[in-house]
């Protein structure tokens, strides 16, 4: 059976991203939940099914059962949470697809908040070590972006990209952000500003990694039937596909790409369509070089190298061949953890919807969302459209 | 001085790893039912499922695969160390450890595929961290003040 069209996305709920030492993350759960139910035109009542994820901040919110429920006054039949990194909204799709074909679930909410903004950044930076064995990387020294880097270092080894298109998606995100009013960061930033920053470890520049911010994310799923009757125009979930590559770096099988480019041919598969059938990509990317294997992985772009140059000549910028990473991504609107993964699929919806303001693209039909977990470890990607 | 960084767990099936490595030894692991060598060592052979694993000594020879320069993005027990270098070395037994990268004289003259060596890091009694360094260095770490 295709899931092509089945299910759609109702409604969606953000908040601003940044630092907000007064929000928790029960409050911006709440928050994102009630907008993403405004736009669904759903009363809290209505919701029978509650997917959370951790929010790695506050003990009642990662420990509480039921407390969604209980916070938006509403008693579902299920609530749990789910936990695949950076990856987990995805996953979370998947499983409330699955849930409401089979008739397990009518509308359900899906939420995650973090609290990565004001939580002392060691505490993040020890937190994000845990995704690391912690009897073989983390003694010596690992940590995620240090994972990350050991993989990119090999890119520019190879010749495969120059510093200089690396650094160019973290301009083009920072131009989408300027036209984002809930990104964190919204200033102008050159290339030669990212490659004076500093390596936070070599190859990846302190303004080619993703500033840790306060966010949540929220979205209502429902069938596509009665998403058509609750909002005008629904956005139809009409490919998902996910692939899981190593979850310690030294171990990985198949490259962090070769997972991203299994994900794609899975989603396209289903959903019916290729790569010249996307009118913006919202693609996760809390490095530069991320940006460029998804282009690749999902067949927007040949190789690395010509995704790079892509980029450098401003392909995916406002104004560009295609729209990417449209709200500014992580590395410009902010890395709030779970909820950040989260939001580029809130991002593609409220393109289709035509509700991303300044910087909206001009009439678009079909839009992907990616994500990525850990290192690399997993990757996930979503075709969604205005027509089932 | 305490040692106070992550250490490894000393588990059943890895304390022969953590002995040896106390008498400056690399082990990796063997799989008699599938004959292929195995690391980072674990209890179920992950090609073949195979239970039949046993510790043979590596040559503590290897090549570099990749490596990074940490300045600025270490975790909290690490920043101490800042910068130091991580890397990903396939030891001459065909299996591929992280570790971090000492004693080399010119980071930005490192190469993929550069020979390397294993170097003993005592850290406790019990745990001595196996580190890699250029081939033909002879960098090594002090001896634990008893
Ligand atoms: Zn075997």
């Amino acid at each position: 059976m295709s899931i092509r069209g089945k299910v759609a996305f109702a409604g969606y709920g953000d908040i601003p991203i940044g630092k907000y030492p007064d929000r928790t993350s029960v409050q911006q759960a709440v928050q994102v939940s009630l907008m993403a139910l405004e736009t669904a035109g759903l009363e809290p009542e209505a919701v029978d099914c509650i997917l959370t994820t951790r929010s790695f901040a506050d003990e009642i919110y990662d420990w509480g059962i039921g407390l969604f429920g209980e916070e938006i006054g509403m008693r579902s039949k299920l609530e749990f949470q789910m936990f695949a990194g950076g990856s987990s909204s995805s996953a979370m799709i998947k499983v409330a697809t699955g849930l409401i074909l089979s008739g397990q679930a009518e509308n359900v909410l899906l939420v995650a908040s973090n609290k990565w903004g004001t939580m002392k950044r060691e505490k993040a930076v020890d937190q994000l070590a845990k995704l690391h064995h912690e009897d073989w990387e983390r003694p010596f020294g690992f940590f995620q972006i240090g994972a990350v880097a050991l993989m990119m270092k090999l890119a520019f080894v190879y010749g495969m990209v120059t510093p200089e298109q690396s650094a160019s998606v973290s301009v083009s995100n920072r131009k989408w952000a300027a036209m984002n009013p809930n990104a964190m960061y919204r200033d102008p930033i050159t290339i030669e500003d990212v490659l004076n920053s500093g390596f936070v470890a070599d190859p990846i520049h302190v303004l080619e990694s993703p500033p840790l911010a306060d966010g949540a994310a929220a979205l209502v799923m429902t069938s596509a039937d009665n998403a058509a009757r609750l909002v005008g125009q629904p956005v139809y979930l009409l490919g998902a596909g996910s692939s899981f590559s190593f979850s310690n770096v030294s171990q990985a099988k198949i490259s962090a790409m070769e997972g991203q480019s299994l994900a794609a041919q899975d989603a396209y598969a289903v959903a019916g369509v290729g790569p010249g059938d996307i009118d913006v990509a919202s693609i996760y990317e809390p490095y530069p070089l991320g940006t460029l294997s998804w282009l690749v992985s999902l067949g927007l772009r040949k190789d690395m190298t010509e995704a790079g140059q892509w980029m450098l000549e401003g392909g995916g910028a406002p104004g560009g061949e295609l729209p990417v990473t449209t709200d500014g991504g992580m590395l410009s609107r902010g890395h709030c953890a779970i909820s950040g993964g989260m939001l580029f699929a809130v991002e593609a919806i409220r393109q289709l919807r035509g509700e991303a303001g300044e910087r909206q693209v001009k009439d678009p039909q079909i839009a992907l969302a990616t994500a990525m977990g850990g290192v690399g470890n997993s990757a996930f990607v979503e075709i969604l459209g205005i027509n089932p | 001085m305490t040692y106070t960084k992550p250490l490894p767990k000393i588990r059943p099936y890895t304390k022969e790893f953590w002995d040896a490595a106390g008498r400056g030894e690399l082990l990796v692991q063997h799989c008699d039912d599938c004959d292929r060598n195995i690391f980072y060592p674990r209890e179920v052979c992950p090609k073949c499922k195979g239970r039949n694993l046993r510790y043979i000594k590596a040559s503590g020879r290897g090549k570099l695969f990749t490596f990074s320069l940490v300045e600025k993005g270490a975790p909290p027990d690490f920043k101490e160390d800042q910068p130091y270098v991580i890397c990903l070395v396939d030891l001459d037994e065909g299996v591929r450890i992280g570790s971090m990268l000492v004693g080399y004289e010119d980071y930005w003259a490192l190469k993929p595929g550069a020979e390397v060596e294993v170097v003993f890091h005592p850290v406790t009694a019990e745990i001595s961290l196996p580190k890699f360094k250029p081939a033909g260095s002879d960098f090594t770490f002090p001896e634990l003040q008893a």
